[in-house]
């Protein structure tokens, strides 16, 4: 007797099998959840840029001004100029694959065109097909096409699925840094008016308010002597928070999520209680209030005028130097451009020294920022730190390497040496995702917003995976990290693909383990939750 | 409860493997496919990884005890894959399908001849209730992707909406501890 063959049947119940097609004829489909929304008219337009008008993503019509194509590769040939990088990325590919599947946007969506390799080939192909004689006349043959509008929508498509992670960039023989071209890719974009509205809308309040989402500086105030409140009745201290204090020796600059957002509040508690320990003289800025640049997500020329802000504070509050907090990009910014593009740094400022170990900080001699994990890894080296590490005991512990503090700056130890020290459970995830080799939250970059949900959770998949490992092999059930927006999103990708844990910045559990003199004995965490030992006392 | 076809099938779990994964597969780009089959490391290849896994366990649950606990497990693990993939919910759960065709290409002919129809039925029937059960999970996934969305603008927002007393929800006590954890529900 024959069986019926069932697979015919597929056809006919909305089964879409995927097209054999070349890379050049498909073309992207906008789906709710892959993509973000444009940026509202009047945002673009306080920011002077170009082309305000209501559009989206989905539309046939994209309502671009006459003359894009003219205006794209004017732009193309503009960067090309500018940046020897990307003249360089646009030529040498050997295409030899090392990249290709490098990427966790690829390993979450196996979406071919989220090959590193191939997102490069989005824009070099159009560099060969309009620039070269040999593009011209072979075309397809010599990898070569011409600018279209669907090319236009395809790099909105996959220039926006690309998180600027650099992990590819770890991978490639000759350090093509496929972030790099998407950075420069959204930068043209720009100039046609097509963006997200996701980033320009924070660097708007940046811009005009100091932090992202335009607290105003009374709302901060509200908001630290609420937390204040809170550290006072689980310490029985109440530490002392100034703000824009003239004069103080010390600038801090945290992302501002660390003022409002769960978990990001915990961390800044932390900052507090450790501030106080050491009778730091500091201040924190409300104008500077914004460790993060979307800048950096826009153009060259944003992220300048929004990092001005910290040293133009620097230079009004006359401070000696400046410390940051738990922030990812900004140590980007900070890192790779302060030095060049962002610099000088105010006279006022001196090369940073630590009050309390007398350590100078060499490597920030030019810049005078310190990141906060060196400042306290420093004092713990130094034995300054009286810590009880068994007040995380509740917690078992894990480190993600975010990418901008770790393929972005190189910080991998600092934040180890903190973990080990105020806790006594901590565990590695595999060595192939972490430290240079992490995978990225798949929310960088900008794109960490709610319509985007769908491809977060797919670019987050090889994180969340290696997660899951340690969580079912050791038991962690918190994962540190040094970033806002990992604060902000990793919860999220947790609670989908590995419930049990649970996310914090470093310092929240520096500042759990942290006795301090005067204090009351413990009961609970900085979030309030009992700690081991204390329930079965009670 | 075992099936009466269990030792045909218990002899074919691999080759009923490799016709579910290739006819899976083929939902994939071609480039994709050749990546997905590689034997890498199950953190660098972790969406292969978890497919094969989740499939092989579906089919030697089929071929063996079948416990609804291991079922679940595993349609749980593909689900929440092919529930973000931005694709159609009969394209999500076609995996399912394919299960029952290659079941059919592979030992249909041998079941029949050798049990008769009562026994292919009932391992055709297993399937069925296996994808009865999968839109559970399908729709667990899809719900927890969209409470997702609102409690991360709650989170976001978190000291203000607390502030304003606005927040209703577990970390306030509003809710008993237990309605926050909507995990697992399925
Ligand atoms: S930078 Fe990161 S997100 Fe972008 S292509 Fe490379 S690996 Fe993918
Ligand atoms: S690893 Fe480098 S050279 Fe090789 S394909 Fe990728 S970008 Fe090109």
């Amino acid at each position: 007797m024959a069986l019926p063959k069932r697979d015919e049947l597929l056809k006919d119940v909305n089964y879409d099998r995927m097209p054999s097609k070349h890379w050049m004829d498909t073309k992207p489909e906008f789906r709710p959840g892959t993509y973000c929304y444009a940026a509202e008219p009047s945002v673009v337009e306080d920011l002077g840029l170009p082309n305000p008008r209501k559009w989206q993503p989905h539309d046939e019509d994209w309502k671009l001004p006459p003359n894009w194509k003219e205006i794209v590769l004017n732009a193309i040939k503009d960067r090309m100029e500018r940046f020897r990088s990307f003249k360089l990325f646009m030529d040498i590919c050997v295409r030899c694959g090392a990249c290709a599947d490098k990427c966790h946007f690829f390993l979450g969506t196996g979406d071919p065109k989220n090959m590193p390799v191939l997102r490069a080939e989005l824009m070099r192909s159009v560099v060969k097909g309009e620039f070269t004689r040999s593009g011209k006349i072979f075309g397809r043959l010599a990898g070569a096409r011409p600018l279209t509008y669907d090319v236009i929508k395809e790099w909105f498509y996959y220039y926006y699925q690309c998180t600027e992670c650099r992990r590819c960039s770890v991978f490639c023989p000759y350090g093509i840094d496929t972030a790099e071209i998407t950075i420069l890719a959204r930068e043209i974009l720009h100039e046609i008016g097509v963006n997200i509205d996701w980033i320009l809308k924070p660097v708007r309040f940046s811009a005009f308010v100091g932090n992202h989402i335009g607290l105003q500086p009374h709302t901060i105030q509200e908001n630290i002597e609420f937390l204040l409140d809170d550290i006072e009745e689980i310490t029985g201290i109440r530490p002392e928070v100034p703000i824009n204090k003239k004069g103080a020796e010390i600038l801090f600059v945290t992302p501002s999520a660390d003022f409002f957002a769960d978990p990001g509040i915990y961390t800044f508690m932390g900052y507090v209680l450790l501030f106080h320990y050491l009778g730091l003289d500091w201040t924190l800025s409300t104008y500077a209030s914004e460790g993060g640049n979307f800048g950096l997500f826009t153009s060259h020329e944003m992220m300048r005028k929004l990092h001005a802000k910290i040293y133009h504070e620097a230079e009004r509050l006359k401070v000696k130097w400046i410390l940051g907090g738990e922030c990812g990009h900004m140590w980007r910014v900070v890192h790779q451009y302060e030095d060049t593009a962002l610099g000088p740094a105010p006279k006022n400022l001196e090369v940073p020294k630590s009050p309390i170990t007398g350590t100078v900080f060499e490597h920030a001699k030019s810049t005078k920022i310190v990141h906060i994990c060196e400042f306290t890894a420093d004092l713990i080296a130094h034995g300054k730190l009286n810590l009880d590490p068994s007040r995380n005991d509740h917690l078992i512990v894990t480190f993600h390497d975010s990418c901008n503090t770790s393929r972005g700056m190189g910080i991998f130890e600092e934040p180890r040496f903190i973990l080990r020290h105020v806790c006594n459970n901590f565990y590695e995830m595999p060595e192939n995702t972490i430290r240079e080799k992490t995978f990225c939250c798949g929310s960088g970059s900008g794109l960490n917003t709610d319509e985007y949900m769908e491809m977060r959770m797919r670019g987050g998949f090889p994180r969340a995976n290696a997660v899951e490992y340690v969580h079912e092999k050791y038991g962690v059930n918190r994962m540190a990290c040094i970033c806002a927006i990992d604060r902000a999103v990793l919860p999220t990708l947790m609670k989908y693909w590995v419930p049990e844990v649970s996310i914090s910045g470093v310092h929240e559990l520096v500042g759990n383990a942290l006795v301090i003199p005067g204090e009351k004995k413990r009961t609970t965490d900085l979030r309030f939750e009992p700690l081991k030992g204390v329930e079965e006392e009670a | 409860m075992s099936l009466k076809a269990q030792k045909i099938l218990k002899a074919n779990i691999s080759p009923i493997f490799e016709k579910v994964r290739d006819k899976v597969y083929a939902t994939f780009p071609k480039e994709t496919v050749r990546f997905l089959k590689k034997e890498v490391d199950r953190f660098e290849n972790p969406l292969g990884y978890r497919l094969e896994e989740g499939l092989k366990g579906l089919i030697t649950e089929l071929a063996g005890d079948f416990s609804w606990e291991k079922v679940d497990y595993f349609l749980d693990r593909i689900i929440r894959i092919e529930a973000v993939q931005s694709r159609q919910p009969s394209e999500a759960l076609a995996f399912l399908y394919y299960l029952k065709s290659a079941v059919r290409e592979v030992v249909g002919e041998e079941i029949l001849e050798d049990l008769g129809p009562e026994a292919l039925l009932e391992v055709e029937d297993r399937i069925d209730a296996m994808l009865l059960r999968a839109f559970n999970h399908y729709m667990a996934a899809r719900e927890k992707l969209h409470e997702l969305r609102i409690e991360e603008w709650k989170s976001r927002l978190y000291l203000l909406l607390k502030r304003a007393g606005y927040l209703y929800d577990v970390r306030e006590g509003s809710l008993p501890p237990e309605a926050g954890n909507t995990e697992k529900t399925h």
